[in-house]
């Protein structure tokens, strides 16, 4: 059927116009006839012709109006879709920014945190302490005795063993 | 002759009606998701080795923690990304 529609769709509107048009004046020309004897012969073929144009005109306008209508609900949806995926991909782009930036701030804090637990060499503790008052420096030194004092012991088995149990993955769990 | 006329004329408008059901069958597409959210969470550090200061356990556990927050934030992402998502898939009409 819709091969039909394509061919008949290939003629333009303006041709089914004039046809539906032949069809209306021939029926009235048709009933004028009918009231003049001497040429009322021509009556009949003239209204078979113009039932003809007619059946056949609206027809085809009808068919080509319902193709206008599904072509433009075809464009209105197309468009409604290309601006959904336009939104759904800006805010994949935002949330992805947003989460990169978070990942990276959430890094540079864990490093920053193990730094503090380092020991430092001579030449850092002395670039540490530049800035500081007396007190504050040996606060700070004592701080890195404690810490010295501490990295020299290890801890029993047990706790390391607790540890590592710990952040084992739950049996049975797939990954 | 009048009826003949109404025939061919209810005739071509019910075919007509009998051309439409012409359905459109443009579904929005589902979106894609986001490459960072859909990586898996790597496995918590554990400690090695016989000796082992606090700091190494220290170590560990803000490097723990660290992949924790990672992973959170991947787990709000995702909440996020759905909901956000759904907003912009239900104002396709």
């Amino acid at each position: 059927m819709f091969q039909i529609v394509w061919m008949l769709s290939l003629l333009p509107d303006w041709f089914w116009t004039l046809v539906l048009t032949i069809g209306v004046v021939g029926i009235i020309a048709a009933w004028i006839l009918k009231r003049v004897p001497m040429i009322s012969f021509y009556r009949i073929p003239i209204l078979i012709i113009s039932v003809a144009c007619l059946v056949v005109g609206v027809f085809v306008e009808g068919l080509l109006y319902n193709e206008k209508i599904y072509e433009e609900e075809k464009n209105r949806l197309e468009a409604v879709i290309q601006k959904y995926k336009d939104q759904s991909s800006n805010t994949n782009l935002e949330i992805r920014e947003k989460i990169v930036e978070k990942t990276k701030v959430i890094e540079k804090r864990g490093k920053d945190i193990i730094k503090t637990i380092e020991v430092p060499g001579p030449e850092r503790v002395k670039e540490i302490t530049k800035d500081m008052s007396d007190d504050q420096r040996k606060a700070f030194e004592t701080q890195i005795e404690e810490l010295k004092r501490a990295s020299q012991c290890s801890l029993p088995p047990i706790i390391v063993d607790a540890h590592n149990k710990a952040a084992s993955k739950p049996e049975g769990e797939k990954k | 002759m009048r009826a003949v006329l109404i025939l061919c004329l209810a005739l071509v408008i019910s075919s007509c009606s009998l051309l439409k059901p012409k359905i459109i069958t443009l579904k929005p597409p589902f979106p894609e998701p986001i490459k960072e959210l859909t990586e898996p969470c790597p496995d918590l550090k554990k400690i090695e080795g016989d000796k082992v200061a606090v700091q190494d356990l220290l170590k560990a556990v803000v490097e723990n923690y660290t992949m924790y927050y990672q992973c959170s934030l991947k787990n709000d992402g995702w909440n996020d990304w759905y909901k956000r998502q759904k907003e912009i898939y239900d104002q396709v009409k």
